[in-house]
């Protein structure tokens, strides 16, 4: 007799088999087919979603916000609305990985608004006691130079560029997930680019010849 | 460069790295070996992709934070709890909100029947109103009038 609904979120925490006998299969079946099962109240499922997009979500709100606790607040929200969405998702459309970002994106545009960021909490943030060293401070050096750059590109070169570089999204995803063509997405990374290698031209000239 | 089969300039080589940076993987499969060509003869083109390659290696230098183990729990939280389930059972099924919606609605009615007075001053008179509570008994009503 196949388990109900109720007793399966009992037993999907008992140990790898289901009653039945079968192997939990989570981490081969596709994040439709889990979030077919998190509407059922699957625990796995809903553990193996968050295996495999939560550090993601996390990553891209801290690269837009740059703080951890808005980040991970960002994140929670994200799956909170992901498990409501459950039910009514309807397989074979729109990606869940796409669909997750598009939820965060407009999160980190929300608390984007509601606050100005300035440039005191960013040294603040970005300034770090241990400084043992020359190679240490040079890393350091390195990397606020790095965030300021960044943090300074316009808000939409920013969102393509921590989807495309840091999340590893193709540019298709990207601009599914940004409700935008595939050119601009390509012409938002161009700019951004462009206006990195400027802006971090002597850094690199100098790391040219160590790398 | 206008062509697929046309060799690619220089120009076409620092607009492809903008759009689509130092991975190879990242380029259209369609201009992979012109680039490559262009890549073996112009040392421009050579110096062009190792500023592209340097900018890939300092943007990863800025790592994002991994989730921390209370956001992690929080998230698991969500199943493990028992009103966590219920909240799944009644807000992430549409099923149940039809059932609930009328269940409410009954209970509104009930209590509302419940308050209702069981009698009414009226004049010198009083109006017992059992008989429409009980549901058909208006001659309570008159009775109670006359007397």
């Amino acid at each position: 007799m196949a388990p109900t609904v109720a007793s399966a979120a009992l037993w999907m925490d008992l140990g790898e088999q289901t009653p039945d006998g079968c192997v939990d299969d989570s981490a081969d079946q596709s994040d439709d087919v889990l979030v077919e099962r998190i509407a059922d109240g699957d625990q796995r499922a809903w553990r193996e979603i968050t295996r495999r997009h939560l550090s993601a979500i996390v990553g891209y709100a801290w690269h837009m916000l740059r703080d951890r606790a808005e980040a991970e607040d960002v994140a929670q929200e994200t799956m909170v609305r992901l498990m409501r969405k459950a039910e009514t998702w309807e397989p074979g459309g729109a990606k869940i990985r796409t669909w997750l970002y598009r939820v965060a994106i407009n999160q980190c545009i929300d608390r984007q608004r509601a606050r100005r960021t300035t440039s005191l909490e960013v040294l603040a943030e970005q300034t770090d006691p241990q400084t043992g060293g020359a190679r240490v401070a040079r890393d350091h050096a390195l990397r606020r130079a790095v965030r300021g750059a960044v943090d300074a590109l316009p808000e939409r070169q920013k969102q393509a560029l921590a989807l495309v570089h840091y999340q590893g999204f193709s540019q298709q995803e990207a601009a599914t997930a940004l409700d935008i063509s595939v050119e601009a997405v390509e012409s938002l990374l161009a700019r951004a680019r462009r206006t990195l290698k400027t802006q971090l031209k002597d850094l690199a000239n100098d790391l040219l010849e160590e790398w | 460069m206008d062509n697929k089969s046309d060799p690619m300039t220089l120009s076409d080589f620092d607009a492809l790295l903008d759009r689509y940076g130092a991975h190879s993987s990242d380029w259209p499969t369609d201009v992979r070996a012109a680039a490559q060509a262009l890549l073996a003869q112009s040392a421009d083109a050579g110096a062009a992709f190792r500023e592209a390659e340097v900018l890939e290696r300092l943007l990863a230098l800025v790592p994002a934070p991994a989730p921390s183990a209370a956001l992690e729990a929080r998230i698991a939280a969500l199943t493990d709890e028992k009103s966590a389930h219920w909240i799944w059972m009644v807000v992430a099924r549409p099923v149940w909100r039809p059932a609930l919606l009328a269940a409410a609605m009954l209970g509104g009615v009930y209590l509302g029947a419940a308050a209702l007075p069981t009698s009414v001053a009226f004049g010198d008179g009083e109006f017992d109103l059992t008989g429409v509570a009980g549901g058909g008994e208006t001659l309570g009503i008159v009775e109670s009038w006359e007397e």
